[in-house]
């Protein structure tokens, strides 16, 4: 599962229990039968790093 | 009570809920590598949107520099988490996540305090946090085990 997959699901479960009044137990264990995350940390660490680039990039032009 | 009030209560419950069980119990690399993941999304898309608001003229330049300046140090600290995470191979989840967690609840705080009362673009950023609460809410109930 992606990173981005993780939030969507996430999103849909919040959905599904506030909009839909699925019971949250309900929607935990759909989410864990999902499967696991093959996220790799070492990959994740270079995605934080582009973003705290990217920030400060942003800043920087703000700045003027 | 509102669908977004009641969204939001549930979201805050579900943080307060999630935040305590991190701290419960051994974890799986997967498990802090998950969490890490949903809280890095959040973070990027906070600064995806602040960006977009900032270029469409929806907040101004000085709205758009204070909340990218309160972003930086959480994404700071989310790089230097995900180091320890790398490394990290049995035990306890690391109190550097659980700062990250903790962070991540004060930026959306600050965000909200960075635009006054009804100004413009506030509502769209209040949606995407909403989100973003829900969604690591969501998540670190899972891990947790509920």
């Amino acid at each position: 599962m992606t990173t981005t997959q993780i939030l969507q699901w996430a999103t849909l479960g919040s959905q599904l229990i506030t909009t839909l009044a699925v019971p949250v137990a309900s929607v935990i264990r759909l989410f864990r039968d999902s499967g696991g995350t093959e996220a790799d940390a070492d990959l994740l660490v270079q995605h934080w790093a582009s973003l705290t680039a990217s920030i400060e990039a942003r800043i920087k032009l703000l700045q003027g | 009570m509102g669908w977004r009030k009641k969204s939001l209560t549930l979201a805050l419950a579900l943080v307060i809920g999630g935040m305590s069980l991190l701290g419960c119990g051994p974890k799986t690399k997967p498990t802090l590598v998950k969490v890490d993941a949903a809280i890095y999304e959040s973070i990027k898309a906070l600064h995806e949107t602040a960006v977009v608001l900032g270029q469409s003229g929806v907040i101004t330049p000085a709205q758009e520099l204070q909340i990218q300046q309160a972003i930086l140090p959480v994404a700071k600290l989310g790089e230097s988490t995900t180091r320890v995470i790398a490394a990290w191979t049995s035990g306890p989840t690391p109190p550097e996540l659980q700062r990250l967690v903790k962070e991540m609840g004060l930026l959306t705080t600050r965000i909200i305090a960075v635009l006054p009362g009804e100004a413009k673009g506030k509502a769209a950023l209040l949606e995407k946090i909403a989100i973003v609460q829900q969604a690591i809410a969501v998540t670190l109930a899972v891990m947790g085990g509920l």
